[in-house]
């Protein structure tokens, strides 16, 4: 079953002469429990494909629909609501709040819908991601790879529909690469959660069931990896 | 590099346009308003010295001579040698005989001076009509020849003209005065002559009209006279200090002539200081009385001990210094966000070889480059908005100082230009300093890193430590969180954990409050000050004042009014009367029948006054001090605190004595006051059980300030002390003299001593007699009734004496003994028509004194209430509109400080931001985070502005404490409500403007903001 679907997705920045089509009538589905990985050169629009699969940005053209629901077609209201409980977001840069700890990281989604924290979720995670006994660090108290896997204990906190990572492992040395992507992995296999990778290394990429590639933002290969 | 290194500065200037701009205005600003109080400043100076110039003459230095001929050659040396630069000669030439009609308009001669030189630059001698007299035969009249005495340009007028000399009075005892000395002295110039003048003393213009000097021994003689006629060439309308004196209105007459005292008025070249003004036109003149004319050597900034300028100096620097410090912290804060902003940048520059110099001089050719764009637009504002002012306001400012003609020109000196740009760009370079030496210790690795600048604070670190228990995570809401829900929280936990979250935007707000309060208690207490050297409320718009002339029988006109023969007849028989002896209440009767007679009089030149058109009648009264004797339980503080002897004080009998201001207020007057205090006015005009209303408060010394008090506790009977006799001869008066503190110092005993003063020939008592005799004292009873804690504006002003008021119809029956009392008319005119109703009502009291009473008037006089309430009105206008213009500036300066910090403060953050709403944070938490940080801000600045604040009013309420006391220290309300609101609106603004652009920028673009 999809549970995201991407039709004639567009997406123009600028005006005029100065117009770039980023992404340019892009269509796939993303079954649930499915493990995609996005590929492309550095500009290719696999970063906005994300963002707007993410509910951050909006498109020119096209929609997204998760779950059966077209995301463009909430109020702001509404996305920020869909962002915090249908989709995980992780990012090359960490992006965690510089004055909120670890479990506070972490939490953050489920605080901000008003919910009660999750315990055994959260120290579930918290063991997983290794990262017990930092739960009242700072971002700034700790390294690049636990910087990372709090982002990713963030996105999976909610238990989203899907987790969309960007580059996640592009600002790591390569131990912490494999660490990364096979918590990543893991998550994928043992809780069954929906993940879309966007990276530009070919041998992340082959981590995944399937593999999009896009260039000049086009579809220009959409394989399954047999394994 | 650095060439690469301008370009850099350049590129972070334009690209961070919005703060660029507002820095560059607030140091505008800055530079304007320091230019602006620099200009007025010059222009002041420029004024007063144009209006100095323009009222008495440019002249420096007089040299006074009685050797014309001497003088004459030193000046001539002087000019030659170009020690001297101008010159004009005034001279003596004779005094000339005035009719006694003549003598009532003009003063007691005509003083003939001649002159050469330019007197019209150097004297302010100039013809308002005509032109000045060439020939020895023409003359320069005053302006009332012209409008009072008919004269016109080309008339002659003849009159004897003549010496004056001293003369002691016929039956005088020469020898017991053999002499006394006149001062003529006049405020701003430094020639005190002291004259010895003894029988035969030639006077010359400097000395005064001696008939009116001294105790009257002396009397003049014109000798040596001569009958002349002079051509009038022209009038003047100023009465500057060489044209008038005690003599005299002065004539001027073309050329010098004979062997009057002559006086130079000369200017020096090259001039420094006062002291070498003085030393060098001594050197000139070593044998004349060199005098300065200090106020023009004031003005050109050449006076050594100018207070004005050292209090003009002190504001200047003053209000530099607070220019100064909302500056430093407008430029501090825009440089230290700005090299926040950007520490990746700078860490970029020093891993590739900038050196710490080159950083730091990175942010100060930035801050060069504000100060560049900023200071030439602020001199240029700054002068436009004093152009502008002036314009506006100009006018007012010259007539308050009395320089209409001069007006209020803009005087732009260059050194305040310099002074104003150089002052300006120290402080941006200074404020611009801190930042850049913390660009120039950036740490190159961590700034490459792109590791996270470490915004939590080492607390905030313990404190988060602590918060990991889930069932707790996010529970702690507080105030905050249940106000602004989860935003309320996030901002709470951001305000408890960052390391300077949001105390730039505190400080700054704390600073406008500051300086916007400050600007308010300024006004405000400037305000009061105006307010009171204004004189608080007139009653009307006119008041029209006389005393009666009491004894000079022989000066009274042809008395043809029905009161006459009643007055006439009784200055007789009280002549006559002091050949008997006769007992105090004899003395004290026929006083009250003169007092009595009087005040028939006034009540009729009520009438008369009232039917002046134009005029509307408002009331009148008239009274005058007698001393009282008052029991122990009716005395006020005001009488028994020391110092205070003047006024009253404890007799040895333990009751009080005081003088008092018995004033009868008209009775329609009196009848409405008695109703509004709701009193029976039927009460206070019986005749046989005299009544009076007493005020009860009073402003007097308690020996250390100036205050209202008790003048009187209670209500009761006093006893009026009408008069007295000693020896069968009456006394004029009693004085209330001080005889010192009683026991424990603070009390206040005083003693009632007899005196006389009239000159009608009785034997005179010693001082010893007085106060070994007994006086006879003749006391007559007088019940204060009711007390008020204030007279009513007609009935006049007591001042720190005590004041009793009682109906007009009392005068039918008893006058206390009052002397000689002072009537007072009070009447409103149509709005611009005071001085000429005043005028008018001022004639017709002449005339009808002089032509329908047997009383000629000792002095007659009007105040005209509404024109200087006019002028007081202008001068608050002036202090308001400086004040105003002050404090606008201000809290621009301040509002930009808030503007860029609150800004930049959320600019700075919008990575931060974009990822809480990438991770859900909805637009209404976010909304709701901001506003619980903008209260907090609020909170942290409003308090400490608050208190620093009202800290500085006090200071200020102090310092005007000073002058004047009974000043409420009050919170100048009005701006605190518009400090309040301004930074509202700013912090609005600002962070409308700071949420803009962190949403304008998708979050996309925000979280890719990695390279910054």
């Amino acid at each position: 079953m999809d549970i995201l679907t991407v039709s004639h997705l567009t997406k123009v920045y600028g005006e005029g002469t100065a117009a770039t089509r980023a992404l340019d009538d892009v269509t796939f589905s993303v079954a649930e429990g499915e493990f995609v990985a996005i590929v492309g050169s550095s500009g290719s629009g696999k970063s906005t494909l994300l963002h707007l699969m993410g509910g951050v940005d909006r498109p020119t053209s096209g929609q997204v629909l998760l779950n059966g629901v077209d995301v463009y077609a909430r109020s702001d209201e509404e996305l920020a609501v869909f962002r915090r409980r249908e989709v995980g977001l992780v990012y090359q840069f960490y992006n965690l709040v510089p004055v909120l700890n670890v479990v506070e990281n972490m939490t953050l989604p489920v605080a901000l819908d008003g919910r009660p924290v999750n315990e055994g979720r959260l120290y579930g995670l918290l063991d997983k991601l290794g990262l017990r006994g930092r739960e009242g660090h700072l971002p700034s108290q700790l390294s690049g790879g636990q910087q990372q896997r709090v982002a990713i204990g963030r996105a999976l906190m909610n238990a989203p529909a899907v987790v969309l990572a960007d580059e996640p492992t592009g600002n790591l040395d390569t131990r912490n690469s494999r660490d990364i992507m096979a918590l990543l992995r893991e998550s994928n296999r043992a809780l069954g959660q929906t993940l879309v990778v966007i990276t530009h290394d070919e041998e992340i990429a082959l981590a995944a069931d399937r593999i999009i590639a896009i260039e000049d933002g086009r579809i220009v290969r959409d394989e399954r990896i047999r394994r | 590099m650095s060439g690469a290194m301008t370009r850099f500065t350049l590129r972070s200037l334009t690209a961070n346009r919005v703060r660029t701009l507002v820095t560059v205005a607030g140091v505008a600003l800055a530079a304007a308003l320091l230019t602006a109080v620099l200009t007025t400043y010059t222009s002041l100076q420029s004024m007063l010295y144009e209006a100095e110039g323009h009222l008495s003459g440019t002249w420096m230095a007089e040299a006074s001579s009685d050797d014309p001929a001497q003088l004459d050659a030193e000046l001539a040396e002087g000019l030659a040698s170009g020690e001297l630069a101008e010159a004009a000669v005034l001279q003596d030439l004779g005094f000339g005989q005035l009719t006694e009609e003549q003598r009532d308009i003009h003063g007691s001669y005509l003083v003939l001076k001649g002159f050469t030189g330019d007197v019209g630059k150097l004297c302010a001698v100039r013809p308002s009509e005509g032109r000045l007299p060439e020939a020895p035969d023409e003359i320069l009249l005053s302006g009332t020849w012209h409008d009072t005495g008919g004269l016109e340009v080309g008339d002659t007028i003849t009159l004897p003209v003549g010496e004056r000399i001293a003369r002691v009075k016929p039956g005088r005892d020469a020898a017991s005065i053999e002499s006394f000395s006149v001062s003529v002295s006049s405020s701003d110039f430094s020639s005190v002559d002291e004259t010895v003048i003894v029988d035969g003393t030639k006077l010359d213009s400097s000395h005064g009209y001696l008939g009116d000097m001294g105790d009257g021994s002396f009397e003049e003689e014109l000798v040596n006279v001569e009958e002349r006629t002079f051509t009038v060439t022209g009038f003047y309308d100023r009465s500057t200090y060489v044209s008038s004196n005690g003599a005299g209105m002065t004539g001027f007459v073309g050329g010098l002539a004979g062997d009057g005292v002559a006086s130079a008025y000369v200017t020096l070249p090259d001039v420094d200081s006062t002291k070498e003004v003085e030393e060098r036109a001594k050197a000139v003149f070593p044998e004349a009385d060199v005098s300065l004319h200090l106020a023009m050597l004031r003005y050109m900034g050449v006076r050594s001990d100018g207070a004005v300028w050292e209090t003009f100096f002190a504001i200047a620097a003053v209000l530099a210094v607070v220019i100064a410090v909302s500056c430093v912290s407008l430029i501090y804060n825009a440089f230290a966000i700005s090299v926040a902003e950007r520490m990746r940048q700078f860490g970029l520059l020093a891993s590739i070889g900038a050196s710490k110099r080159q950083l730091r001089r990175a942010v100060l050719l930035e801050a060069g480059g504000v100060a560049l764009a900023g200071i030439p637009l602020g001199l240029v504002v700054g002068i436009a908005g004093c152009t502008v002012t002036f314009a506006l306001i100009g006018p007012m400012i010259a007539q308050v100082f009395g320089a209409a003609e001069v007006g209020f020109p803009v005087k732009v000196a260059p050194w305040a230009l310099v002074a104003s740009a150089l002052f300006t760009l120290v402080t941006v370079l200074v404020s611009a300093a801190v930042p850049a030496v913390r660009a120039s210790r950036v740490n190159v690795v961590d700034a490459l890193r792109g590791a996270q600048v470490d915004r939590a604070s080492k607390r905030g670190a313990a404190r988060a430590a602590r918060a990991v228990v889930p069932s707790r995570l996010w529970a702690g809401r507080g105030l905050a969180g249940r106000v602004f829900g989860m935003g309320g929280q996030l901002a709470r936990l951001n305000g408890k954990r960052g390391a300077s979250r949001g105390r730039a935007a505190s400080v700054s707000l704390a600073l406008a409050i500051v300086l916007l309060m400050t600007a308010g208690s300024l006004s405000a207490f400037l305000g009061t000050l105006a307010d009171v050297a204004g004189g608080g409320e007139a009653p009307a718009d006119i008041a029209v004042m006389t005393t009666l002339r009491v004894f000079d029988g022989e000066d009274g006109g042809g008395g043809a009014g029905d009161a006459g023969s009643a007055g006439a007849g009784e200055e007789g028989a009280a002549a006559a009367a002091f050949d008997e002896p006769m007992t105090a209440a004899e003395a004290v009767r026929l006083s009250d029948e003169r007092f009595i007679d009087q005040a028939a009089v006034f009540g009729q030149a009520w009438e008369v006054l009232c039917a002046t058109p134009d005029a509307e009648p408002v009331g009148w009264q008239f009274g005058g001090y007698a001393p009282i004797i008052l029991p122990d339980a009716m005395a006020g503080k005001a009488y028994r605190v020391p110092a205070n002897g003047g006024v009253g004080g404890q007799l040895a009998d333990g009751r009080f004595a005081a003088n008092a201001l018995i004033t009868y207020l008209d009775d329609a007057s009196f009848d409405r006051l008695a109703a509004e205090h709701g009193l029976d006015a039927a009460d206070y005009h019986d005749a046989d059980h005299p009544r009076a209303i007493g005020v009860a408060k009073g402003y007097g010394n308690d020996g250390t300030v100036y205050q209202l008090m008790d003048v009187l506790r209670s209500t009761g009977t006093v006893e009026v002390l009408a008069g007295g006799a000693l020896r069968g001869v009456p006394v004029d008066g009693f004085s209330i003299a001080p005889v010192g503190s009683g026991r424990g110092g603070d009390e206040n005993l005083v003693r009632l001593d007899p005196f006389f003063l009239r000159d009608d020939g009785r034997e005179d008592v010693s001082e010893e007699e007085l106060a070994s005799s007994q006086v006879e004292m003749a006391l007559e009873p007088l019940e204060v009734a009711a007390l008020i804690d204030e007279a009513p504006p007609v009935a006049g002003r007591a001042g720190d004496q005590l004041q009793l008021i009682v109906p007009t119809s009392l005068a039918q029956s008893r006058g206390y003994g009052i002397f000689a009392p002072t009537f007072t008319a009070y009447f409103d005119a149509p709005e611009g028509q005071s001085p000429v109703v005043a005028q008018e009502l001022v004639d017709r009291a002449g005339a009808f004194f002089h032509d329908e009473t047997p009383y000629e008037t000792s002095w007659l006089g009007m105040s005209d209430y509404a024109s200087s309430a006019t002028s007081n009105q202008m001068l608050a206008l002036v202090v308001n509109v400086f004040c105003l213009l002050f404090s606008v500036i201000l809290a621009l300066i301040a509002l930009a400080n808030v503007f860029n910090t609150v800004t930049n403060g959320l600019i700075l953050r919008r990575r931060e931001f974009a990822v809480m709403r990438s991770t859900g944070l909805s637009n209404r938490q976010f909304r709701a985070m901001i506003m619980d940080e903008c209260v907090a801000w609020c909170l942290r600045g409003l308090v400490p502005g608050i208190l620093v604040s009202v800290g500085v009013s006090f200071l200020l309420y102090r310092a005007v404490s000073l002058s004047i006391s009974g000043l409420a220290f009050v919170l100048p309300w009005g701006y605190v409500a518009l400090a309040f609101a301004m930074t509202a609106v700013a912090i609005g603004i600002s962070v409308a403007y700071g949420m803009r652009r962190c949403k304008a920028d998708s979050v996309v673009e925000a979280l890719r903001m990695d390279n910054a």
